[in-house]
């Protein structure tokens, strides 16, 4: 069977797509739920429908709708996960758990109302409930089993060398799920504070303290660079 | 260094899209069509708000009717005017919070531990306004009693409001439960003022008032229990 990659920057516009989102390998659910559609020179273009009307159908018991959703969706929560510093199998099951919550609540959706900030926030409890569950776990194995040997939510994959994973674990939780939403997923501040279930005075502070410690960071790397270049320089 | 520096720095560590499995997005699929029927969404904000506010309207003007009115009858009109009309636009508030708590997404204009301070400040300082009375006589034995029966009109709403969030999804439990609390004060704090006929300022200020956060972090306390099911 031939693939068709699709690229998510085309579809941005329309679909609410972060340019980060991912690649998505099959658009036949998109193309059955009417999301994008070929042209005649077999070209995928956007059709008129977005997130917000697939989930409005998903919620009337359209399977389609609910594929393409699922398609559109997952590589954004996907990376919201791996942005908190899971590994990608915990990721995997995060987002699989996120969706069964997703199924149970579709009927908290409010059509007309953005989907994605929805999504996010039972993404976020989805986390919160795997954090709690792990440290009881770990709480429970640590008289009989080394710490170091759990792995924990905070842990990242031993694999994964992510820069901006490494940028972002200087921050506190709160803030680095911020940064991710606004600057790598695309949200709006309206959106991170709907995800968040925060007032958006509260997310301009959290961007405004996580960008102060991104900032001294920054200019310590930068300095650092510099002084080795110097040293460099001179032998 | 701006922010659009750090920005830049931001995209550039970002790592490169990979591309989801597949077969688990066709799992996932799978997994919800055996239960996949239609839903209908929940109603407007604001009808689940008037639902919510009748409720505690009907319990404290029910708690009152069993008590007696002797509060609202000893009133002048001025008194009665300020203190049932912020009674009605901090539990709208209150019961708009509540909602917005009950969906994932919804907008937050304050959190739900301002909108405790608030009510409780609010009607502090309506209270404090109104009522001139510095005498002390029986502070703990009709305080108390006060405050007990307060709380108990408070549970008592709390009963039938759940009926109408309980299809809602609180992501806060915590919260939630707080902002619940905070509502089910007012069918409390309501039915006090209805029927207490004690005006003087320090058992009003401490004992009514008190209603407010106690039942808030007794709904605090609940979604905390809660979270861990």
């Amino acid at each position: 069977m031939q693939k068709i990659f699709l690229n998510p920057e085309f579809l941005s516009w329309q679909c609410n797509f972060s340019k980060f989102a991912g690649e998505l390998e099959s658009t036949q659910g998109l193309r059955e739920a009417g999301v994008v559609h070929q042209d005649c020179n077999n070209h995928f273009m956007p059709a008129d429908s977005n997130l917000d009307t697939l989930m409005a159908r998903y919620q009337l018991g359209d399977f389609d709708a609910a594929t393409a959703l699922i398609e559109t969706a997952s590589p954004q929560l996907h990376r919201f996960f791996l942005a908190q510093l899971y590994s990608r199998t915990e990721a995997d099951d995060l987002l699989q758990e996120t969706w069964l919550r997703i199924h149970r609540v579709r009927h908290t959706y409010r059509p007309g109302e953005p989907m994605l900030p929805w999504a996010y926030a039972i993404a976020r409890r989805v986390r919160v409930d795997h954090f709690r569950k792990t440290a009881r776990t770990t709480a429970r194995h640590e008289d009989v089993e080394d710490m170091s040997t759990i792995a924990g939510p905070t842990l990242v994959d031993a694999n994964r060398s992510d820069g901006l994973a490494a940028m972002l674990a200087l921050l506190s939780d709160g803030e680095r799920e911020v940064v991710e939403m606004l600057k790598v997923a695309g949200l709006s501040l309206e959106e991170v504070a709907r995800a968040t279930s925060c007032t958006v005075g509260s997310v301009k502070q959290k961007a405004h303290r996580a960008y102060k410690k991104l900032r001294v960071t920054l200019i310590a790397a930068e300095r650092n660079r510099a002084g080795k270049g110097r040293s460099e320089g001179l032998s | 260094m701006n922010d659009e520096q750090i920005d830049e720095a931001l995209k550039s560590a970002a790592p490169a899209p990979r591309a989801l499995n597949a077969e688990m997005l066709g799992q996932i699929a799978e997994s919800i069509k055996p239960t996949l029927a239609p839903v209908r969404p929940l109603p407007a904000t604001w009808v689940m708000s008037i639902g919510l506010v009748a409720i505690c309207a009907a319990v404290a003007v029910a708690g009152a009717a069993w008590k007696g009115f002797d509060g609202i009858e000893k009133m002048d009109g001025l008194e009665r005017a300020l203190i049932f009309s912020a009674l009605l636009a901090l539990a709208w508030a209150a019961a708009s919070g509540l909602v917005q708590e009950m969906i994932p997404g919804g907008r937050r204009i304050v959190s739900s531990g301002t909108l405790l301070l608030i009510v409780t400040a609010g009607m502090a300082g309506l209270f404090a306004l109104l009522f001139r009375d510095y005498q002390t006589s029986q502070f703990f034995s009709a305080g108390i009693a006060c405050l007990a029966t307060g709380l108990l009109f408070a549970l008592i709403a709390a009963a039938p409001a759940w009926l109408v969030l309980r299809r809602g999804f609180a992501v806060n439990p915590v919260w939630a439960g707080l902002a619940a609390g905070t509502l089910a004060s007012f069918a409390g704090l309501g039915m006090l003022e209805l029927h207490c006929h004690n005006f003087q300022a320090a058992h009003v200020l401490v004992w009514h008032i008190a209603v407010v956060p106690v039942s808030g972090a007794a709904g605090a306390l609940v979604g905390w229990v809660r979270r861990f099911r």
